[in-house]
């Protein structure tokens, strides 16, 4: 499995490239280390989008992931970049905390909620202090979307790994009794595939990252590990061999199909995404927007690091 | 709140949207003019570049 799933960090080493080029890598530049390219370089927006700090993450895994096929592994350059990605999302916050995606002063639940993932799991992977984070995890506490899994998904993983267990453990909760009778997690009113991939692949890093004995806070670790295993039943079945399904039924209707979360658990779907990646016939990192390339790297990364056992360092 | 309180409320935060669309919009206008007066255009300047796989070879100093 671990050589054909070598296909996974060759598609994301190839885009890596291309989300360099969004960022402003000049030191001493005031936007150094911001990835919105439209927001730094273009002036197309007054405002620039959280989310495309997401790359700290995707830079610190591969920063971290040893092999002769990805050049940026170990090297000083792409450590100081993902560091000045935190350190410029660190800058982008209103007072309360929160960030901007769409529009000025939109106090983006969903964007607060992955960036702070992505910059706390930045700064663990690096060995560095993370920014401080009190305000944005005071926000995310304050905060819900019960018609979105995945970004509920993203803000319970934030809390635990901002040491908010109490507040996380709510939020899982909350989560898993949203579930419903096919396994499919609430987005907009139904339940949609490439969504459930990015729910299951946060619960996942939940899962993974759950403290051994927190203080006086008990988590559901068999309810959650169930809620993963129903997830992926209600996903796995409708796969076809190329790795694609009929969106059109989901709420959403997206197409892509994020793989973490298959990993150690229904690996034959990675196998059949893998199948549809070497005949180019499924949706990859490569064919996203600037906006949405870089969790979808980020996710070929960790499952191909979980394939390779490089998950636990 | 009900009644007249309500009314003048709405009207004024009518008016405060409208005068904060208005100044975004001259302001928008007055940067790009600005931009578009730079050399190039002002969006293509060289420092702006794209990656360079030199960028992060640690065997010889970056272009």
């Amino acid at each position: 499995m671990i050589e054909t799933a070598e296909i996974l960090l060759e598609r994301v080493v190839g885009q890596v490239p291309r989300i360099l080029g969004l960022a402003d890598r000049r030191e001493g530049s005031r936007a150094y280390g911001c990835f919105d390219r439209y927001y730094w370089h273009y002036k197309l927006h007054d405002w620039k989008n959280a989310r495309f700090q997401e790359a700290a993450y995707l830079l610190a895994l591969l920063w971290a992931t040893p092999h002769e096929k990805n050049p940026f592994a170990g090297k000083d350059a792409v450590r100081d970049w993902a560091k000045a990605a935190m350190e410029f999302w660190s800058r982008s916050r209103h007072r309360d905390g929160s960030v901007d995606e769409l529009y000025p002063h939109e106090r983006s639940f969903c964007a607060t909620a992955f960036s702070a993932c992505a910059c706390l799991h930045a700064a663990r992977i690096l060995g560095t202090e993370p920014p401080d984070m009190a305000s944005t995890l005071r926000f995310l506490k304050r905060f819900d979307n019960p018609d979105v899994a995945n970004q509920r998904a993203a803000a319970a993983l934030a809390l635990v790994l901002g040491g908010e267990y109490e507040a996380a453990a709510k939020k899982i909760s909350a989560l898993v009794e949203s579930q419903d009778a096919e396994g499919f997690f609430p987005e907009y009113g139904g339940g949609d595939i490439g969504y459930q991939s990015i729910t299951l692949g946060l619960l996942t890093e939940l899962e993974k990252s759950l403290p051994e004995t927190p203080e006086n806070v008990i988590f559901d670790r068999r309810g959650l590990a169930e809620s993963i295993a129903r997830g992926i039943a209600a996903v796995s079945g409708v796969i076809d061999e190329k790795g694609r399904y009929d969106n059109r039924d989901s709420s959403r209707q997206t197409q892509y199909l994020y793989l973490h979360s298959f990993a150690g658990r229904n690996e034959d779907v990675i196998e059949k995404v893998i199948a549809g990646l070497r005949e180019d016939a499924v949706l990859q990192p490569g064919w996203m927007d600037d906006r949405y390339v870089i969790p979808f790297c980020a996710d070929y990364l960790l499952t191909y690091r979980a394939l390779a056992g490089l998950d636990k360092t | 709140m009900g009644g007249w309180k309500l009314v003048v409320f709405r009207i004024f935060n009518l008016t405060l949207g409208r005068i904060r669309f208005f100044s975004w919009t001259v302001k928008r206008v007055i940067v790009n003019r600005k931009i578009k007066s730079q050399p190039f255009g002002g969006r293509y300047v060289a420092s702006s570049r794209y990656f360079d796989a030199r960028d992060i070879d640690e065997s010889k100093e970056s272009g």
